[in-house]
């Protein structure tokens, strides 16, 4: 039975959702690219304060070195847009920082797909229940010529 | 100042006047939020030398226990009857018992959700901020957390939801 404290309580409660259960979902579905870009903001954050008092670097010179509007480096200092390569590699260029790094040394992974989603893979390289690719394609592909590639788009 | 469900009927939220977000939007919004975590940690640098951490370390460190927080929490929306009162422990840690309008906090590292307990496993939300100092009154964040809770407290007073002193206070002018 509920208490009278409840029974009041839920008399004020608005009819209008909170937005957090979809902002939370949402920000769970582009975790990758949330994080790659949250760390990038923060690089690009930590270098303008540390130039602002050497050369008076700001997000507006930023701005206007990237000739963009102000709007648009903060929206990408606020980690919310899919910033591509070009725009990530020019941020870099006026800000005199690499903010990419290809690590080369990395091991080649084994990545499992469910068939439904596979879009592109190897041939043989089938398995039971399931097809197996690897990230480092190119070099595979190189050293194995024999391979045939099979669309199933 | 208006009451959103979170997720019904176990969690709830304030949304204050100036806001247009209630307020457990809002603090998950500002813990992903670049821009905001770097002028904290900036400002309140002095504070992480004790937890050994420089503003960038902070920043990162963060935004991954607010990922954690968060998607637990989604955990927690979906099940039947969400454990509400293992997540939120009363604010003062000597405190013991628990009571209706008790102020309350979940804590994930130096991240702090504040709450009124409304019933058994009922939670509102007054607030949330980074903590980085020992106690609520010295950070002006936490601060201004505390008068917030106060603040939401009396609203629900005022609207009839009482706590237990106020009952014992009835009960004894009877």
């Amino acid at each position: 039975m509920k208490s009278d404290n409840l029974k009041n309580f839920e008399k004020l409660v608005s009819k209008e959702k909170s937005g957090w259960k979809e902002r939370a979902e949402w920000r769970k579905e582009n975790k990758d690219w949330l994080d790659f870009t949250f760390k990038i903001s923060v690089k690009i954050l930590r270098e303008i304060r540390r130039q602002k008092p050497v050369n008076g670097m700001s997000q507006k010179k930023l701005a206007e070195a990237l000739d963009v509007k102000p709007q648009y480096i903060n929206r990408i200092l606020s980690g919310k847009e899919n910033l591509t390569l070009k725009t990530i590699i020019r941020i870099g260029n006026v800000l005199g920082i690499k903010l990419l790094e290809i690590p080369m040394e990395q091991e080649t992974q084994e990545v499992e797909y469910p068939t439904s989603e596979l879009r592109v893979c190897y041939k043989n390289a089938h398995t039971a229940g399931k097809q197996t690719t690897s990230v480092e394609q190119p070099t595979t592909v190189a050293a194995e010529p024999d391979f045939d590639y099979i669309s199933n788009v | 100042m208006e009451i959103l469900p979170i997720f019904e009927p176990w969690l709830y939220a304030f949304r204050y006047d100036d806001e247009t977000q209630d307020e457990f939007e809002r603090i998950f919004e500002l813990w992903s939020d670049p821009v905001y975590l770097e002028d904290f940690f900036e400002e309140n640098n002095d504070n992480l030398t004790y937890f050994e951490i420089d503003v960038e370390e902070a920043i990162l460190e963060t935004r991954n226990q607010s990922e954690t927080f968060e998607s637990e929490l989604l955990e927690v929306a979906e099940t039947q009857d969400p454990p509400l009162d293992s997540m939120f422990k009363n604010l003062n840690d000597e405190e013991t018992r628990v009571y209706e309008l008790s102020k309350q906090k979940s804590k994930r590292r130096w991240l702090r959700i504040y709450a009124l307990r409304i019933d058994k496993n009922v939670y509102v939300v007054t607030g949330g901020a980074i903590k980085l100092t020992e106690r609520m009154e010295d950070g002006p964040d936490t601060s201004k957390e505390l008068s917030k809770l106060d603040k939401c407290r009396n609203f629900l007073n005022e609207n009839e939801i009482t706590d237990v002193d106020t009952f014992r206070e009835i009960v004894s002018k009877h």
